[in-house]
């Protein structure tokens, strides 16, 4: 392990080392403390989808004052913007996720929104992350991030970084338009087969969409209005086993007699990078359809 | 139970103060042994029984060599390593060789051998249990003769040892025997190479090696589909960099715990990536398998000394049980040949004679730039264990020329790449220089620079971590 000690420097003995390593970390945490308050970042730059997630509940589980909405999703979800939004909406849709990990970080926050949009997809066949709830919600480290800003993913020196960079060099060309014919085609196809057949015995469907029903109606017991939505795939995905037969699933728990059911305009309109997410202005698009929702009192 | 978890610093810190209590120092190494029993079967206990069947078979094989007859001892040791080599290949092996000899088919006996499950660890103290077999057999004087419920003990308490416990340092019986004792007191601790190894180490694991693994988890197949040739390179090179600063990460966090509790580790890694030679590589890079398979494996197979076709046929067969000792698919004995025939090449070029970096050879930099690529290259194997996606991504690299880069994974892979640079130039320059590379001045000090760096270190490790993630060679 390295000593970066010098001949001419001040030495000092082994066993106050220790103590003065903590001393100096301690220190740099106050002024980089300091340097957060003055200059707030951009939350949703993350260095990595991973950490986005984090940001995105962190910025949720942290937020002061009243919301209006909240949106619970998978990384189809993730791609729409709330920062255009005219209401206090945050979009807690995770890549790699589910609805229903949202749901549980509902529950384990105590928050009640006073809208929960919900993404009725097949990804509900995901289990509940919970090591990442477990990280989000650690008894040590919740209170510690709650108290130190400093602390939170999206303060990290490196993303802070990252965005100087961004701003110098530019975001770069929109990806979405660069996807190439066969590489989104290939992408197609591997869906579709993923999507060819039904769910097995082993995925639970049944059960998944009832432990995310248990926890909607918990919040809709609190007062929180509960919107579901299906976000529009490549119409070759559509029909397939799969998407069926997770439609019916939650159509039969979800009947749109007793919940609300966000339906979806010109879903041929929308356009996909890869078959599954939304490209950036159809993204946009269907953040502005939730938006008007929110101005309805019912749907 | 994860050296980067919340419990772990919870168990760590209990057991620190239980162990300097006056009334604990008779009993330390029990403590010792008791919590490492604990910390091996958190989350899944029975697989404590496990280690305490081999620790058993060790403890009592070990007491036969050093008490019984003169000669039975070598019939104890050779029982000893077969039983190890047997735990060893039931557990981690059976699958594989199902799968290759035993036709593989979906029968119920098939079925149970390949859900054998592969308990944490289990490489690392099979082998070290070989060592302190072999190592008492050929040095009886190592460990004197003393009752049996102190030698088995005292084994326990070698075979468990928590910071080594489930990915090395491979300790070695010569190594670590000598050192056990009771009556330790907190003021013999060496503060500043403890507190640098634990502090390197995390930041190496928590800061560096966890955030890169975000950035090359797109390696996995199909993802890698999506990525352009270049970024898949750049994914490839930070693979390189993460696996090392995951495991060196850990062997430092292990080698700084043990301080604490006044035991010495062996060295695991000695900047690996200035190597200027395949061979020089391996006398930097998990240090305490390579000369585990050289005291062990290579020397016993007759090393160098039977003409240049059997040096060539050992290394090729070190390499490949080597790779092998890995994980049990057949890619990572290729992984291991991919290794012995750089070595057996370069000793057919250079007769022997390995670059050092004592020597200032012309165009140094070429021959570390080029064993650093052709080692990046063999990780892939590494990362992904089926040779059928391996070869994908080698088609990926080689065809995906037109995708547009992804800026954001290059960056981010170049910025947490620059840590492990800086470790790896601050060594050399160093070592080119007058300071040496000794690790701190003599005397237990340091330098208030050095407090600097280290504190900016752990405000790192506080601010800038990565998800957390298991160390790479827990699967082994």
């Amino acid at each position: 392990v390295p000593s970066f000690t010098s001949s001419s420097e001040q030495m000092v003995p082994g066993a106050r080392f220790p103590t003065l390593v903590v001393g100096a970390a301690l220190a740099f945490l106050a002024l980089y403390s300091v340097f957060v308050a003055v200059l707030p970042p951009n939350p949703e730059d993350g260095q990595d989808q991973f950490q986005e997630n984090e940001i995105r509940v962190q910025e949720f589980v942290y937020q002061k004052g009243s919301m209006d909405a909240v949106i619970l999703g998978s990384s189809m979800g993730a791609r729409i913007p709330v920062a255009g939004s005219r209401h206090r909406l945050f979009n807690i849709s995770l890549a790699g996720g589910t609805a229903a990990t949202g749901a549980e970080i509902l529950h384990r926050s105590g928050l009640v929104p006073k809208v929960v949009f919900v993404e009725a997809s097949t990804v509900i066949l995901r289990d509940v992350d919970d090591s990442f709830l477990d990280g989000v919600f650690h008894p040590v480290a919740f209170p510690l991030r709650k108290w130190i800003p400093a602390l939170r993913e999206s303060q990290q020196p490196v993303s802070r970084l990252n965005q100087v960079v961004k701003q110098f060099f530019g975001r770069g060309r929109d990806r979405d338009a660069e996807v190439p014919p066969e590489l989104y085609e290939f992408q197609v196809q591997t869906s579709a087969r993923d999507f060819a057949s039904r769910s097995k015995p082993a995925d639970r469907l049944g059960e998944k969409i009832r432990s995310l029903g248990e926890r909607l109606d918990e919040l809709r017991a609190q007062g929180a209005r509960v919107v579901l939505f299906e976000l529009p795939v490549d119409p070759r995905l559509t029909d397939l086993p799969l998407a069926v037969e997770v439609r019916q699933a939650f159509r039969e728990r979800f009947p749109a007699e007793k919940y609300e059911w966000l339906e979806i305009p010109e879903t041929r309109s929308l356009e996909t990078v890869d078959g599954i997410h939304l490209k950036k202005a159809s993204a946009l698009r269907m953040g502005a359809l939730l938006d008007n929702a929110l101005d309805t009192p019912r749907l | 139970m994860l050296f980067n978890s919340w419990g772990f610093l919870l168990f760590a810190s209990v057991l620190f103060v239980l162990y300097y209590l006056p009334l604990m120092r008779r009993i330390q190494v029990g403590l010792l042994t008791l919590a490492s029993l604990f910390f091996y079967g958190y989350g899944e206990p029975k697989l404590v029984l496990l280690l305490i069947a081999s620790i058993l078979v060790n403890g009592l094989a070990s007491y036969r060599i050093v008490n019984g007859e003169a000669a039975r001892r070598r019939f104890w040791m050779a029982i000893g390593v077969a039983v190890n080599l047997g735990i060893l290949v039931f557990f981690k092996y059976s699958g594989l060789l199902w799968r290759t000899f035993g036709g593989g088919g979906e029968s119920e006996l098939g079925r149970w051998i390949t859900n054998i499950p592969l308990p944490i660890g289990i490489s690392f103290f099979t082998f070290q249990g070989i060592s302190l077999l072999v190592d008492i057999y050929r040095k009886p004087s190592l460990y004197p003769p003393r009752p049996v419920a102190r030698h088995l003990l005292e084994i326990s308490f070698f075979k468990a040892f928590f910071p080594q416990l489930v990915a090395g340092p491979i300790v070695k019986g010569r190594d670590f025997l000598p050192q056990i004792r009771t009556g330790a007191r907190l003021h013999e601790i060496d503060w500043v190479p403890a507190t640098k190894d634990l502090v390197m180490g995390f930041f190496l694991k928590m800061v560096v090696a966890d955030h890169l693994k975000e950035q090359t988890f797109w390696l996995a197949n199909p993802y890698f589909k999506a990525y352009s040739s270049f970024t898949l390179l750049a994914m490839v090179f930070g693979y390189s960099m993460q696996i090392f600063a995951d495991f060196s990460g850990y062997s430092l966090i292990a080698r700084g715990l043990a301080a604490l509790f006044g035991y010495r580790l062996p060295q695991n890694f000695d900047f690996p990536y200035i190597s200027q030679s395949f061979s020089e590589f391996w006398r930097r890079w998990h240090i305490s398998l390579s000369t585990w398979l050289r005291d062990y494996l290579y020397i016993p197979l007759g090393g160098n000394q039977r003409g240049p076709f059997r040096t060539y046929m050992n290394l090729m067969i070190v390499m490949g049980l080597g790779g092998l000792w890995h994980g049990a698919t057949w890619s990572y004995a290729i992984w291991g040949l991919w290794h012995g025939i750089a070595l057996a090449v370069e000793r057919f070029l250079t007769g022997g004679r390995s670059a050092s970096q004592a020597e200032d050879k012309p165009f140094a930099w070429l021959n570390a730039l080029f064993v650093f690529v052709y080692v990046s290259l063999g990780w892939i194997l590494f990362k992904m264990p089926q040779f059928s996606d391996a070869w994908e991504l080698f088609h990926a690299i080689a065809t995906q020329t037109a995708l547009e880069h992804n800026k954001k994974v290059i960056l981010n892979l170049a910025v947490y790449s620059v840590p492990v640079m800086l470790y790896h130039f601050h060594y050399l320059y160093r070592s080119r220089t007058a300071a040496g590379h000794a690790e701190a001045p003599a005397g237990g000090s340091s330098g208030l620079l050095t407090c600097a760096v280290y504190g900016a270190l752990l405000f790192l490790i506080l601010v800038n971590s990565g998800g957390p993630g298991a160390f790479i060679y827990f699967q082994f």
